[in-house]
């Protein structure tokens, strides 16, 4: 058997993929995140919610209309966008002039609501969502067997990821989303829809959430509790990447997801515990975060 | 007014230490809750309220003092009062130890890195077989919940008490001008850096006291529930929803949010934290400056105080 650092190959790359198809989640999550902390300076303490909302949107999709996954992937990130810019629209814009602990408040409060709506109908067990069969069985790699499902997901993850970043940094939509954080008032001031820019911008990173929920629903099981465990580690993802730096976000969802494999092989009792080390390490070497301009 | 407001919390105490002897079992129990989440609302207060550093690593504290008493007493067979002091102690040492890195940062970063410190403490603690690893520890039952309800009550008043006297020492007036501007505040000559700590710690150990009450009654506790972070954005919303800043707008907060929440889990039990959470929602839209400010005003503005928070807020 060939081995790599004293560890049999074949579990060193199983746990290296396990810790890539997690980073693909880390990375699109604190995406959202990023991109709405960087707009509207809130923490979206919903976005885990979202990011139930986004698996639940499939799965009831599949079991009362019979629609599979191909459109649910375009469905669901759509459904819980348009919710978010009602959100937006209807109470966190009317937040943004007091301080920030509110939008904080604000989505905590919307999270428990999501949940406790899903939690009410569903109860805390999961329920399965297959995989669609285009993306079922798996390809033998030579040196590990790849389900090709875990695979897509990798994959839509980074087309997601670019996407985003391309949006936001070349674009003249997202030129002006970039100004707007700079100095609202000006761009206000040059005929641009300020408040409009910010409920679209809420509604793409709830989208955001809502996509990584339903990439997510065949990996795991869709449950009403799917997001507030995971919610924590992509703050710390965040913090580490730097608070509204889209790049960071994404780099630092892949790394910090590769380096929780890592960790799961050579030393597993900290593999929880990895990604809030590095955290409180950057954290304190470099409070602005590792891609991030100013604390 | 000032001797009309001491004599009316004169008798509030009074009538709330007579509960046990007229209330029933169930609203005893629910006062040791209520008491104990104002005590937690209260030491948010210090540090959130009054320094204007949103904690969200106090439940870390609550932690702590949870799991001095339960090792202390568990493992080690000492009395509840030394556990309850080990508490203490172990709190105050991780506000130093942990406090003087975390102050440095500010807003947004203090919170999710405060958050974070929670969830590390489940990681920690969840491998330190002296504290039960994942397991947890079982407590020996002590069937005296009047005996807790007074305890919370004596804690909650000191609490309290402690929050009136920094309202008027230079202590005090030093939290609020690094509340109000840092900068300025250390240019006048408040070391900031070791009044900020302080306030940590001081937080800290009135939340430690509370956990460790609540280990002794509960007679249970793991990892999870004992550093459970929704028990610390309860806190904050509490103290939020009451007012922060204020001496009595915590301990109000708590015990009306206390109570809608104890309303909603008899009545609709699997749907109380979506209750809750529309509790939170509706509060943070239309009275964003708590309980106390809606007293203050609601008395000139009448029901056009909640448009007129709408409106203000408005970019």
């Amino acid at each position: 058997m060939t081995m790599i650092f004293g560890i049999p190959i074949q579990a060193f790359l199983g746990q290296l993929l396990v810790g890539l198809i997690n980073g693909s989640f880390y990375a699109m999550l604190s995406l959202g995140l990023a991109v709405i902390f960087g707009l509207l300076r809130v923490i979206n303490f919903a976005h885990g919610a979202q990011y139930m909302f986004g698996a639940f949107v499939g799965y009831l999709l599949l079991t009362y209309l019979g629609i599979g996954y191909w459109p649910a992937l375009i469905l669901a990130p759509l459904v819980v966008g348009i919710f978010g810019m009602v959100v937006e629209r209807l109470a966190l814009s009317k937040l943004y002039s007091i301080d920030p602990l509110y939008g904080l408040l604000f989505t905590f409060g919307l999270a428990q609501v999501i949940e406790g709506i899903f939690r009410y109908y569903y109860g805390v067990s999961g329920q399965p969502y297959s995989a669609p069969v285009q993306l079922g069985g798996g390809v033998n790699l030579g040196f590990m067997f790849l389900p090709v499902y875990r695979g897509w997901v990798v994959v839509a993850s980074l087309i997601v990821c670019l996407g985003t970043w391309i949006l936001i940094e070349k674009t003249r939509l997202g030129s002006y989303l970039r100004a707007a954080t700079e100095n609202p008032t000006l761009v206000q001031a040059f005929g641009v829809n300020v408040p409009l820019l910010l409920t679209l911008t809420y509604g793409l990173g709830s989208a955001l959430a809502g996509f990584a929920g339903i990439l997510a629903a065949p990996v795991y099981q869709v449950s009403p509790l799917m997001g507030s465990d995971l919610i924590i580690v992509v703050f710390a993802v965040v913090v580490v990447g730097g608070m509204g730096s889209i790049l960071g976000a994404i780099v630092t969802g892949y790394m910090l997801g590769l380096a929780e494999g890592l960790t799961k092989v050579f030393y597993p009792e900290a593999s929880n515990l990895v990604v809030f080390v590095i955290m409180a390490v950057v954290l304190l070497v470099r409070p602005a975060g590792l891609f991030g301009r100013d604390a | 007014m000032k001797a009309l407001v001491s004599i009316l919390l004169v008798v509030a105490v009074a009538v709330l230490a007579a509960v046990p002897w007229f209330g029933s079992d169930v609203l005893v129990q629910f006062g040791i809750n209520a008491l104990l989440l104002a005590v937690l609302a209260q030491g948010w207060n210090i540090i959130g309220g009054y320094t204007g550093y949103a904690s969200f690593g106090n439940s870390v504290f609550y932690g702590l003092g949870s799991y001095g008493v339960a090792i202390a007493m568990v493992q080690w067979e000492l009395p509840f009062a030394v556990g309850m002091i080990f508490g203490v102690v172990l709190a105050v040492a991780f506000a130093f130890l942990l406090g003087l890195p975390v102050l440095r940062l500010k807003g947004h970063y203090f919170a999710i890195a405060t958050l974070a410190l929670a969830q590390v403490m489940i990681a920690i603690v969840s491998n330190i077989g002296i504290a039960g690893q994942n397991i947890g520890l079982v407590l020996p039952p002590l069937n005296n919940d009047p005996l807790f309800y007074e305890l919370s009550l004596i804690l909650l008043v000191a609490a309290t008490a402690t929050v009136f006297w920094l309202t008027r020492i230079r202590f005090g007036f030093g939290l609020i001008a690094i509340r109000e501007n840092e900068e300025g505040a250390a240019v006048m000559g408040v070391n900031t850096t070791l009044y900020k700590v302080l306030a940590f710690a001081l937080s800290g150990v009135f939340s430690a006291l509370a956990g460790g009450i609540h280990a002794y009654w509960i007679t249970f506790l793991d990892p999870a529930s004992a550093f459970d972070i929704s028990l610390n954005v309860k806190m904050i919303i509490m103290a939020v929803f009451g007012g922060p800043g204020t001496v009595l707008g915590p301990v109000l907060g708590a015990f009306v949010l206390s109570g809608v929440s104890e309303v909603l889990s008899s009545e609709v039990t699997s749907a109380a934290g979506l209750f809750f959470g529309l509790v939170v929602v509706v509060a943070v839209i239309f009275m964003p400056r708590g309980l106390a400010d809606l007293m203050r005003r609601f008395r000139t503005s009448g029901w056009r105080y909640f448009a007129e928070n709408l409106r203000a807020h408005r970019i």
